[in-house]
């Protein structure tokens, strides 16, 4: 291990004194410095100009230190390698993957500690806003409760839908308009029907008051003073700037304590709004009951998927969750050394500084990728797009789908800006499927292909 | 120990065949070349360049692997780490670090032989001091000069006591303090710490001075293997060998040895530079043997544009050239063309260079240099005591509570 320590931290000197990282860290530096002065958001709100440098701040971080992991990890060992510095290090009693171990570890603390400086701009920045910045109390208290938080979002609860399906079932039987119809088409006919309850209950008809159930919340009155709706109508004609008139009111009538004054407001499609709700409005089972009515005369209205309906409550602190996203990020950064470490046990700087950055693009867009080989891969040979390739090239780029990780499932930075908890199964699950899965396998391959290659052997 | 007899470095039929990326154009650069290195000696590897020299201490080290045959290190194969913390490798250039200074340098290599932190520290101080860099040890390696790094290199090589010492090409760059410094080091090494030495050179006066035992390569292949005095020494000759003698002695010694034996005098000359003419006359007949070598072919001809356009007077010019440099006079001059004994002033030149009282006569008093020597103490006394401190294996733990 202390051999491992020795090379990692002979990595980091290098990192330094080569200035490759003191370029970086000059860029971070800039970049976080004059982010909070250029950055304007919406051009109103507080809370749009913290949530768009919030934003900008860690994706940029994000961007640069990969390019900076590229650099350095395919970097060093083609440079020791074509410097013959290896002739020395690889006579010395280091097993040569400790060699690559020490590399990589040296790479990965860089990016912490380069992370760590980042975390703590963007969070100083961030306190520098609500401190100096606000025009008015609202403007603040917006920022502060709806960015710089960590809040959970409930569901509406939605009923058991099935012994009303049974019951629209069996009206339909009786009124006799099954009788035509098939086996299979019957099951249709339920799942049509399932469909159908289920679209209602989210829909607003003209004049309907609707009630609506939010369980299992962990809300503390003594120690949250304010939960939030957040709400974003759609209307289901498609038509645009409709505008949904509502009246509202929290509490469960059979708990006078928990009954609030009743609202109204006026939300325009597509949009999200939140509303402030008093804490005391969760009853003692942990559920907020909500009664909400459309006023409108002519148009229903909806709230189609389950984003568009939310109860958000604070369940942390916004630090935590920097921290929590930008270790996230880190193990994107970990994932990434390895490759350029793999890479450079056999290419040189430049191919595999290019290589690298193909992964990368892959990673970064392996969502679309897995869509396009689903789309390809669902039809027969004869109308196969990649035409008698298919069959061949498919397995691979599978293989490489299975190893290269779908950077937008570990891009925490929407979620950090949304003020959403960025769990710590996610963290752990990036930590496991980044570094301790793909990054070992990457990194296996290249501590074998490091110890059985000819260190002296001149490649061009 | 048990490894006494056995030998520390054992090469079998050891082959090693370079290919190109389609696998054509091979370079055969070590052919089928058997040798031992005997526990506490020190070997000389020699050969001209390109002979395959380095590149067999680069399969030695497992930074080759080789195509046939098997090369054993201390008892293992060369892919065994364990071996290396035995091991000290200075190789043919100083490939060390740009970025870091050479204190920084040492401790490095250090850590990767896991030496504690307060051995490593001290070990430092008194490798810097011994290759004379205290003062300098400060600077980033990459500022320093050809034979600077060269020292560095050497420092490094030793920072563990190794038990097997391989050193490439030890002296280029070095200057003649240097270099009789790393020749009295590896001499002090071998006689009083009993460690092993592999020594691959050109300076064939270093070889002679300090080898017990030569290799000599050409084109992959030996070409002649033994010690060195075997080598050299040629049976049905006798060297006598005294201070110098009069005329009249010397008359009366040619006198006595043409009645009392029969024989003639062949010569009577000062000791030459043996080895040199050993290693031209074997390298000339494998050349002549087998011209082809994957390293340099014989040079020494003049390119024509340089000797003049090749007129008649150019190549004679060139032609005695090759004969100053390529005939050394040698001992073995009875078995050498009349017109090669001739060649008094190239002798003396190459005697000068090489033997030990020349140049380097009175360097004590002449050179100040590294090491720093304490007052009263000559450099070599300091050179001396540098070493010993150093490479005492359990220096008593007393001496490191006082530190
Ligand atoms: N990595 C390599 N790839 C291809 N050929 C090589 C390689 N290393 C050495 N060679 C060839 O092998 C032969 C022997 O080289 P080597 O370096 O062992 O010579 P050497 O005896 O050390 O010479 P010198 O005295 O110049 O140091 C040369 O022809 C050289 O070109
Ligand atoms: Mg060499």
């Amino acid at each position: 291990m202390s051999r491992i320590w020795a090379v990692a931290s002979h990595m980091l000197s290098e990192a330094i004194r080569t200035k490759i990282a003191v370029v970086f860290i000059a860029m971070i530096l800039v970049l976080l410095t004059t982010l909070p002065f250029t950055v304007v958001g919406d051009g109103v709100t507080l809370k749009s100009r913290g949530q768009s440098f919030l934003a900008y701040s860690l994706s940029s971080v994000g961007l640069l230190l990969s390019l900076l992991t590229v650099f350095v990890s395919c970097g060093t060992l083609a440079s020791e390698i074509r410097e013959k510095h290896v002739f020395m290090v690889a006579s010395k009693p280091i097993p040569r993957w400790q060699f690559f171990a020490g590399k990589w570890l040296g790479i990965v603390l860089l990016n912490a500690g380069l992370l760590l400086l980042s975390g703590v701009l963007i969070w100083g920045f961030t306190r520098f806003y609500i401190q100096t910045r606000p025009t008015f109390t609202e403007d603040r208290l917006a920022l502060e409760n709806e960015v710089l938080t960590v809040r959970h979002g409930a569901k509406v609860d939605v009923p058991d839908m099935a012994p009303l399906v049974e019951e629209r079932v069996r009206r339909l039987r009786e009124e006799g308009r099954l009788d035509s119809i098939t086996q299979s088409g019957r099951r249709d006919v339920r799942e049509a029907v399932l469909q159908d309850l289920r679209s209602e209950f989210r829909s607003l008809r003209p004049g309907e008051p609707k009630d609506y159930v939010f369980r299992n919340l962990l809300v503390d009155p003594s120690k949250t003073e304010f939960i939030y709706l957040r709400l974003r109508p759609k209307t289901p004609t498609g038509v645009d700037d409709l505008i949904l008139w509502a009246r509202w009111q929290c509490g469960d009538r059979n708990d006078v304590n928990t009954m609030m004054p009743v609202r109204e407001g006026e939300y325009v499609v597509d949009r999200f709004y939140e509303e402030p709700i008093s804490a005391s409005a969760v009853n003692k089972d942990g559920e907020l009951h909500l009664r909400i009515q459309n006023l409108d005369h002519r148009n229903t209205f909806t709230f189609e998927d389950a984003e568009s309906l939310e109860l958000l409550y604070d369940i942390g602190t916004f630090h935590w969750n920097l921290v929590r996203a930008l270790t996230i990020i880190w193990c994107r950064l970990a994932f990434l050394a390895a490759l350029g470490l793999l890479l450079s046990t056999f290419l040189s700087f430049p191919v595999a500084c290019m290589v690298a950055f193909m992964i990368l693009a892959v990673a970064v867009s392996s969502g679309f990728l897995m869509e396009a080989m689903a789309w390809a891969g669902g039809r027969g040979i004869a109308d196969d797009p990649l035409w008698i390739l298919g069959p061949v090239l498919r397995p691979a780029a599978n293989a490489m789908v299975w190893l290269v990780p779908d950077f937008s499932k570990v891009d925490p930075v929407g979620t950090v800006v949304a003020g959403r908890v960025v769990t710590l199964t996610w963290v752990i699950q990036s930590l496991v499927v980044l570094v301790f899965f793909q990054g070992l396998v990457l990194g296996l391959l290249g501590c074998v292909i490091f110890t059985r290659r000819e260190l002296a052997q001149v490649t061009s | 120990m048990g490894t006494d007899h056995k030998p520390v470095v054992q090469a079998v039929g050891l082959t090693k065949v370079f290919r190109d990326f389609w696998y054509r154009s091979r370079v055969v650069a070590v052919d089928r070349l058997d040798f031992d290195i005997r526990p506490n000696e020190v070997f000389g590897l020699l050969g001209p360049n390109g002979s395959g020299k380095s590149t067999t201490i680069k399969m030695m080290l497992g930074l080759l692997y080789p195509t046939h045959g098997r090369i054993s290190v201390l008892g293992r194969p060369p892919t065994d780490v364990a071996i290396k913390s035995r091991i000290g490798y200075l190789p043919e250039e100083s490939y060390l670090y740009r970025f870091l200074n050479a204190r920084e340098t040492l401790d490095y290599y250090g850590r990767l032989f896991q030496i504690n932190r307060r051995d490593r520290q001290r070990r430092v101080d008194q490798l810097l001091e011994m290759v004379g860099l205290t003062r300098e040890s400060r600077r980033r390696v990459g500022e320093y000069s050809k034979g600077m790094a060269r020292r560095i290199g050497l420092a490094q090589a030793l920072i563990n006591d190794p038990d097997l010492l391989i050193l490439d090409e030890p002296t280029t760059g070095l200057d003649p303090i240097g270099t009789r410094e790393i020749k009295d080091l590896i001499v002090f090494l071998n006689r009083e710490k009993r460690k092993t030495v592999l020594l691959c050179s050109h300076l064939l006066a270093d070889v002679e001075d300090v080898c017990q035992r030569v290799a000599v390569l050409y084109g992959g292949r030996r070409q002649a293997v033994g010690p060195i005095h075997e080598l050299l020494s040629q049976e049905n000759l006798t060297q006598i060998t005294t201070d110098r003698l009069s005329e009249g002695t010397l008359h009366r010694i040619r006198q006595i040895v043409e009645e009392e034996e029969g024989k003639h005098v062949i010569s009577m000359t000062a000791p030459t530079a043996r080895l040199e003419a050993f290693f031209l006359k074997t390298v000339r007949e494998a050349q002549k043997a087998r011209p082809e070598t994957s390293g340099a072919s014989a040079g020494g001809r003049i390119a024509d544009f340089l000797a003049g356009g090749g007129a008649e007077e150019g190549q004679a010019v060139v032609e005695s050239l090759i004969a100053a440099s390529e005939v050394a006079p040698t001992t073995g001059a009875a078995q050498a063309s009349p017109a090669e004994v001739e060649q008094e002033p190239a002798r003396e030149v190459i005697q000068e260079l090489v033997s030990d009282d020349g140049i380097l006569a009175g360097r004590d008093d002449a050179v100040e240099g590294p090491p720093a020597a304490l007052p009263g103490e000559s450099v070599e006394e300091a050179d001396r005591r540098v070493i010993e401190e150093l490479l005492k294996p359990t220096r008593g733990s007393g001496d490191e509570r006082q530190e």
